[in-house]
């Protein structure tokens, strides 16, 4: 709840100052996750990294045209997917007819094979990991990444996707069985 | 099953840490935050610096009410409401507690919504400017609290802050006296400008108390502040001299006058004092040149005092002022500038000039101003109405969460 009044107060001083240390604190709060959100639908990290950086370039227009904001995290997610969709549809002509619920799938560029070599090199577990998690569906993949990698609590997640937080708990109980038997299969 | 979620759970951990598990590049991070804060210190100068006060208000309403309760509970209230009237002792009563506070408390946002929502409901230029000098008077206060802490780090932060915002009031008391000048009821305009005038004396005072043991950073902000209370010293005594002889005697604003160069002289001793010798003989001469001036100008006032040519007076202290404080960035820097010396001859003017009483001036102190706020018609303060109404029933963590409570509430 606090975090909630600071991140209003931080708005707040934008609104009416545009005070440089509230715009920095929210960056340092927000750039992590909005950015492994992106990584793990996008090919590359170069990628990961211009579309981020595109987030909160897109926030700042928003919240320089004055517009109302209810809720940080969930405008910074939502303008982090439109953007991810956008980069797909602007993809060549292949990509263009996968279905936009596998986009994640579209992540077998050589790309993987680098990231895989990777992680098998630190720990033969996270390869497991790693692997399973991309064979997820993008419903479960994003639960987990935004909960077990981002940190971000389950009412927090229901508020940026505005579902229940009852419908997540759920959704994710079954993302990680999901998960669990993928990594154990491999 | 446990164990299982367990090292899935340490994992995500270690994957976490890693640039494969989403972990953005140190070098990417920095470049991109600068570029972003480039970005956003461009907008802001781009757009007017100050938002309006009804934007203020809105804003403020923002960090206390959930927009889920302003739009499902309060708004269907109060939308049909173009105009009531309320008695606010008992809300100032309450952000009473927040008086005391200082920047970093977490009830001092409270004290700044009470001073904004004071500020926009204020008729006239005339109330609003005593606000702003009851206002600046406080940022000088918490300004000498803040320099009494320990931690070095918070306490320049604050001060700079704080200081920024003292010198924002002064600005606004200037401008205000400018529109009475112009505007506003002769009485009631050099009466305002008399208290200004005294209380730029106390501030020069507080400020040249607290510049001791401060950073670099902060005793720049304490000289913007200087120089912005020392510019509206000289603007109300400005607006003394637009009516003199109708309220102000002659003989007053003598004194005024006389105050003000003994105030400009006493900062040029204050800053030669400060300058160090500078071995090359140009920074000296440029340094000795802009002294001679300022003395001379000074002089050449006092020399108007006397013969009565108090506008011409006035004109030579409003230069000095502008030398004296272009004074101290010139001797920080190391361009030296060559200033030509044009000396006005007196005047002496013959009319003679009748002195009427003065009139009675409004001995009403700032603490005597109550804040009843009868009437609010529009919706910009019925947004900040609602703001404080919420505050009344609820804090942050006592925010009910469904409906029938809502109901209950209501009732």
């Amino acid at each position: 709840m606090l975090d909630r009044l600071k991140e209003r107060y931080l708005l707040f001083k934008i609104r009416t100052e545009q005070d440089q240390a509230a715009y920095a604190a929210i960056y340092d709060r927000y750039i992590e996750q909005i950015y492994r959100f992106i990584y793990f639908k996008v090919a590359t990290k170069e990628i990961a990294e211009d579309l981020a950086s595109e987030t909160f370039l897109k926030l700042l227009e928003y919240l320089n045209n004055g517009k109302e904001v209810n809720h940080l995290g969930g405008l910074l997610y939502s303008i982090a997917r439109n953007l991810v969709i956008d980069y797909y549809r602007k993809k060549d002509k292949e990509e263009k007819n996968v279905p936009i619920s596998d986009e994640s799938r579209l992540l077998y560029h050589s790309d993987l094979d680098n990231r895989l070599i990777k992680v098998a090199e630190i720990n033969i577990d996270l390869e497991a990991l790693y692997k399973s998690l991309k064979l997820l569906k993008e419903e479960y993949q994003e639960l987990i990444e935004m909960h077990y990698l981002n940190d971000i609590p389950i009412k927090e997640i229901a508020r940026i996707l505005d579902k229940t937080p009852g419908n997540v708990r759920v959704t994710l109980y079954r993302a990680l069985k999901s998960l669990q038997n993928l990594t154990r299969n491999q | 099953m446990k164990k299982d979620k367990q090292a899935l759970i340490k994992n995500f951990k270690l994957l976490r840490g890693l640039e494969i598990g989403g972990a953005p590049r140190h070098l990417w991070r920095n470049r991109d935050r600068a570029q972003f804060l480039l970005r956003a210190e461009n907008l802001r100068h781009e757009n007017k610096h100050t938002a309006q006060a009804s934007n203020r208000i809105s804003a403020y309403g923002l960090i206390l009410v959930s927009p889920w309760m302003r739009k499902n509970v309060f708004r269907p209230m109060l939308v049909g409401l173009s105009s009531f009237a309320v008695v606010f002792s008992g809300w100032i009563a309450t952000v009473s507690a927040s008086i005391n506070s200082l920047p970093g408390d977490v009830l001092y946002p409270f004290k700044r919504v009470a001073e904004e929502a004071q500020l926009t409901l204020s008729p006239g230029a005339e109330n609003k400017t005593k606000l702003q000098v009851e206002f600046a008077s406080r940022r000088l206060e918490e300004v000498s609290k803040i320099a009494e802490g320990n931690d070095q780090e918070k306490k320049d932060k604050h001060m700079a802050t704080t200081l920024e915002q003292f010198k924002n009031n002064i600005i606004d008391v200037k401008e205000n006296l400018e529109s009475l000048k112009d505007n506003g009821r002769a009485a009631a305009a050099v009466a305002v400008a008399k208290m200004v005038d005294r209380k730029v004396g106390e501030y020069a005072s507080v400020l040249d108390k607290t510049e001791t043991d401060l950073s670099s950073l902060v005793k720049e902000n304490v000289e913007t502040a200087k120089k912005a209370v020392e510019e509206t010293g000289v603007k109300a005594v400005e607006v003394m001299a637009a009516h003199t002889d109708t309220i102000i005697t002659a003989e007053e604003l003598k004194k005024r006058l006389e105050d003000k160069i003994v105030q400009l002289e006493n900062r040029i001793s204050e800053t030669t004092n400060k300058v160090s010798v500078s071995t090359t003989s140009i920074n000296s001469t440029v340094n000795t040149v802009n002294t001679i001036e300022v003395k001379k100008k000074l002089e050449l006032a006092r020399t108007l005092v006397l013969t009565n040519d108090l506008r011409g007076a006035l004109e030579e202290v409003k230069q000095a002022t502008k030398v004296v404080f272009g004074e101290t960035a010139l001797t920080t820097t190391s361009t030296p500038v060559v200033t030509v010396v044009q000396i006005k001859s007196p005047t002496v003017t013959t009319t003679p000039r009748v002195v009427l009483p003065i009139a009675s001036s409004s001995t009403e102190s700032i603490e005597d101003m109550n804040v009843n706020i009868q009437f609010i018609t529009d919706t910009t303060s019925l947004d900040w109405l609602e703001a404080q109404i919420m505050e009344q029933d609820f804090k942050p963590d006592d925010k009910p969460e469904d409906q029938d409570e809502i109901s209950t509430i209501i009732k």
